[in-house]
């Protein structure tokens, strides 16, 4: 495949985040969409927790309501206010729901299908493309998922941890300026680099 | 117990719904101000858990039926 | 509904472009963080420019709600052993999906390690860390 050259690349990336937030009025954050998914079954499977987040999707009336309830369970009557606000409460905007996230990561995955499908590079491997990466383990179909599972979880771990990835720190939150981006991106491409020195001897 | 305010309070969803009518000030005064550490909203969330959006300070779940806390 | 057209299509282009621009390429990922090829580097600093424009202009023209985040030690320790994870794997959490559809298989253990990962942090945080990431909304 013949990449795009750097100024038309960056220019798409920046058109996706852009767009991202033109369309859908989210911040791109793709580690936010894999702890949603974990949260989920872990308050599904572990917590045994039957709510939805369906149930936060309410009417102003609701809403009110449901407050209401709350309030007097915990406050007892004596706490509620007898004139109503006469505008509606700000409603509680429910969070994505698992489809909704397994739907970008189809997306990212036809992406790639139908970008390498037609640039003619498509080609199944047990492992990763590239004679470098078949020089990194061995050409070993036993090390080579042993390194991607350690790898796969130095990227789950270290992003949910730093609560950003590269599209959400190094490229959302550094072109904001923020302090935390800029400081997590710092850290991971020192990282990036000083691992790959160290990789560049195995090779 | 010193009246610090609870540090979640800029990003905190509930935070915004309590500040919008005088009622729900009781959770404010309550949850977010001095023990704040109490919040289940901050409970989970110092722990690195997830935070579901209807959960309110004391553990309760905002649920359309309104029929109070579940268990 | 139109949420979920306007996300799959959304992804579509991200994972599309992430694999022309040669991210999915652990050769191309390698040569970034070796310095062997500047084209990557070159390609996050005008994506970086451009963004920084377009927030801009957006901010200007619209109130946007954009959440504070703060720094804590996971900001920096996180970032660290993403940055591994990046350079062993060549992959981040959108690019493991795009080499899987680009036919490298092999991505399957990067995203199987990716939400055993996620999955042992708060774990982890639970039992270890002391600090809290400072926001109760989305991480």
């Amino acid at each position: 495949m013949s990449y795009w050259p750097w100024w038309a690349s960056g220019l798409a990336l920046a058109a996706v985040m852009v767009g991202n937030w033109l369309l859908l009025r989210q911040m791109m954050a793709v580690s936010g969409r894999y702890t949603a998914i974990v949260d989920g079954l872990r308050r599904r499977f572990v917590e045994r927790a039957h709510d939805d987040d369906a149930d936060a999707e309410m009417t102003p009336e609701e809403l009110a309501e449901a407050v209401r309830a709350v309030t007097v369970q915990e406050f007892g009557e004596q706490a509620i206010e007898a004139r109503q606000p006469a505008v509606p409460p700000p409603l509680l905007a429910p969070r994505s729901p698992t489809a909704v996230h397994t739907l970008f990561f189809g997306g990212l995955l036809l992406g790639g299908l139908v970008s390498s499908l037609l640039a003619g590079t498509w080609a199944p491997s047990m492992g990763l493309h590239g004679e470098r990466f078949a020089a990194l383990v061995r050409h070993s179909p036993l090390v080579t998922p042993l390194v991607l599972l350690f790898g796969g979880m130095c990227i789950g771990f270290g992003t949910r941890m730093s609560t950003g990835c590269t599209s959400g720190h190094a490229l959302c939150g550094v072109s904001r300026f923020r302090p935390a981006s800029i400081l997590a991106t710092c850290a991971f491409f020192a990282t990036g680099v000083g691992a790959s020195f160290i990789l560049e001897r195995l090779l | 117990m010193s009246d610090e305010e609870c540090p979640h309070m800029g990003s905190c969803e509930m935070y915004q719904l309590f500040s919008f009518a005088g009622t729900l000030a009781t959770w404010k005064i309550n949850y977010c101000t001095g023990e704040y550490a109490r919040c289940e909203r901050y409970k989970r969330a110092s722990s690195g858990r997830d935070v579901p959006v209807n959960l309110m300070p004391n553990g309760a779940l905002l649920k359309k039926k309104a029929a109070g806390a579940p268990e | 509904m139109k949420q979920r057209a306007g996300t799959l299509l959304i992804g579509l282009l991200f994972g599309f472009s992430l694999s022309r621009i040669g991210f999915g390429s652990w050769g191309q990922v390698h040569d970034m963080f070796t310095f062997r090829s500047w084209r990557l580097i070159l390609t996050f600093a005008a994506a970086i420019a451009v963004l920084a424009a377009s927030w801009a202009i957006i901010r200007a023209v619209s109130n946007p709600k954009w959440t504070k985040r703060k720094i804590h030690p996971g900001t920096l320790i996180g970032g660290a052993i993403f940055g591994v994870g990046w350079a062993v794997s060549g992959a981040c959490p959108s690019i493991a999906l795009v080499q899987l559809g680009e036919g490298q298989l092999g991505a399957v253990w990067t995203i199987a390690g990716l939400f055993v990962g996620n999955w042992l942090y708060p774990v982890i945080h639970e039992r270890f860390f002391k600090w809290t990431p400072g926001t109760c909304a989305d991480p």
